[in-house]
């Protein structure tokens, strides 16, 4: 078999935005290998400068239809950190039950509709839907429970409205818990399908040894706030995210590339999984035992078990949360006040895409000055191409066919968002 | 027998993407019996699911129709063909064609459904409407009101 090859995929399909995968090989070696993001960089800062601190979590949830609740909470414990706001027991709780909503959405998504596609050898869910129409109903049973919690919640499908700055501008009621509780327990049965699913399916086999860095807090499975840290040793309080990400330009790409110890390191579920297995519900410890991995797993594709594992995680923690707002019952809470008096401040969560940073200075007419956001796939990019340039010599003797599939594939696993949420629709009138 | 639903889709720090979110906050002001009004945002996939169990839906979107900006146009989802670039399906690029056709697919059975198409002048990064879209905006709020008693 030839030495030689050119690969050159144009728009990666089934990721987030449009990246390019380049490779080149010339008698066997490895010439070139890179991911290109074409995608033009988001305005940030520019959206938020001169807005009241109010309006930020709103505008911020609007980046992305997935991680909708994960742009909202951190950019809400950023304005918090910054203006000094205690939050209440009841509004942690409320925060960390959205949030496995918001996990158990994205994570059910990828993997049916993304992922498996691969593995059943189709192009899209679409044909998957022929082929495995119970799996797919399956996943949007699944999304159905996991968008009513987070409208239950946060007040709204899609994009919370109820959230806000030291608390909640509407409480769900006990009934509407114990409602979703009914639902939680029924969604075992799914959870437990998923597993014998994806358990059967043919898992890439890869490995390569990296950096893994998630939030991690000593009592829970960190999904809000917490320490950076990292597999290689160390923990960072949050407002310290810049030593971690060092964000630096690469010539191919439009968004920056960022490493700490290495050339590059790893967030998402699987960096989660390696970092705080320990944490995880024990039933998710089984679903990880059945799917074949345990901590600390070195194989990328395994971010999409590490996303099943975290499924069944957050059904289990969801269930738990219920509970105790049950036995507690639902407090009317006044909302927070504006002092007068601006600062500075970093929120910092577990999206399902990895670390999600936010990073405010508001000043004391309420008003934002400065605004940073670094996003998980930002994180993974140059983590993407390390995987690229291992995995390509490997499989090179394979075939055109085999290495472009398996480079896609690496690429999906990451569950990239290379920029998101534009939909309008395209409509020719026949 | 759930309300008749007008559903606002679309993406407000994109310009002109944004005009379906801005009738939904119009109109959910206004109290109209039988109406659910919801600013869907992008839900992707999620559209299935905010679509099914209802016998009619009116969705207001920006629509590439090549026409001039800030025109409107009214049309049943059946009557059109919806551009989805085969094998492009993903999460957040998942629109109303996509969703659409995976519900197709699985044979689940959707409502009536009637789009109230906005041609978009840009669609950007930035939290403005365009000044001929934004002044479309009444006349697209009028064109959703004189859908309610229309028969699909």
């Amino acid at each position: 078999m030839s030495q030689n090859m050119h690969i050159d995929i144009h728009h990666v399909t089934r990721v987030e935005g449009h990246g390019n995968i380049v490779v080149n090989a010339k008698n066997g070696v490895l010439e070139e290998c890179r991911l290109d993001i074409v995608e033009t960089p988001r305005f940030f800062e520019a959206l938020l400068r001169g807005r009241p601190y109010t309006e930020a979590s709103h505008i911020t949830s609007r980046i992305c239809g997935i991680c909708a609740v994960g742009h909202a909470t951190a950019s809400l414990r950023a304005t918090e950190n910054a203006l000094g706001v205690a939050v209440s027991e009841q509004t942690r709780l409320l925060r960390d039950l959205i949030f496995f909503g918001e996990m158990l959405d994205s994570h059910v998504l990828h993997t049916y509709m993304l992922i498996a596609p691969d593995f059943f050898g189709v192009g899209s869910v679409i044909p998957l839907a022929q082929v495995a129409a119970n799996a797919v109903l399956r996943a949007l049973r699944v999304k159905k429970l996991a968008g009513d919690l987070c409208a239950v919640v946060g007040g709204r499908h899609t994009h919370p409205i109820a959230m806000t700055v030291g608390g909640f501008t509407h409480l769900p009621s006990v009934d509407e818990i114990k409602a979703l509780r009914e639902r939680l327990i029924l969604a075992r049965k799914d959870m437990d399908d998923t597993i014998t699913l994806f358990k059967t399916l043919p898992w890439p086999r890869f490995k390569r040894e990296t950096e893994y860095i998630a939030l991690s807090k000593p009592n829970e499975y960190a999904f809000i706030d917490g320490a950076i840290t990292s597999t290689d040793g160390g923990s960072w309080n949050i407002s310290e995210y810049k030593t971690i990400t060092n964000e630096h330009l690469v010539q191919h790409s439009s968004s920056k590339h960022t490493k700490h110890k290495r050339e590059s390191y790893m967030v998402g579920a699987l960096a989660r999984f390696n970092v705080n297995y320990d944490l995880l519900h024990p039933k998710a410890k089984d679903a990880a035992r059945e799917l074949g991995m345990k901590p600390v797993c070195t194989n990328p594709y395994f971010n999409s078990a590490a996303q099943i594992v975290e499924m069944v995680h957050s059904v289990e923690g969801a269930i738990t949360i219920c509970d105790e707002l049950i036995a507690r019952g639902i407090t009317p809470e006044k909302p927070y006040t504006f002092s007068g008096k601006g600062g500075a401040g970093v929120g910092a969560c577990e999206v399902p895409r990895g670390t999600l940073y936010h990073n405010y200075e508001i000043g004391d007419n309420g008003r934002i000055i400065n605004a940073n956001c670094i996003i998980p796939t930002g994180q993974n990019l140059a983590n993407i191409e390390a995987d690229m340039r291992a995995l390509v010599p490997q499989i090179l003797d394979q075939g055109q066919e085999k290495v472009t599939l398996a480079l896609e594939m690496l690429v999906r696993a990451y569950d990239p968002c290379i920029s998101c949420s534009v939909h309008f629709l395209n409509v020719r009138f026949i | 027998m759930q309300p008749l639903l007008i559903l606002g889709l679309g993406n407000p720090l994109q310009a002109d993407d944004g005009i379906g979110c801005r009738v939904a906050q119009e109109l959910a002001m206004r109290a109209m019996p039988g109406v659910e009004v919801m600013d869907g945002g992008t839900p992707g996939v999620g559209l299935i699911n905010l679509l099914q169990g209802r016998t009619r839906a009116i969705i207001v979107d920006a629509a590439e129709m090549q026409i001039a900006p800030g025109e409107i146009r009214v049309f049943d989802a059946r009557q059109v063909q919806l551009d989805r670039a085969r094998d492009q399906i993903s999460l957040h690029h998942c629109g109303v064609a996509d969703a659409l056709a995976l519900a197709g697919a699985l044979k689940i059975a959707l409502p009536d459904i009637t789009i109230v198409g906005v041609q978009p002048a840009r669609v950007e990064w930035s939290a403005q409407l365009t000044p001929r879209v934004q002044a479309a905006l009444p006349r697209v709020i009028e064109t959703v009101i004189e859908q309610l008693g229309a028969v699909p």
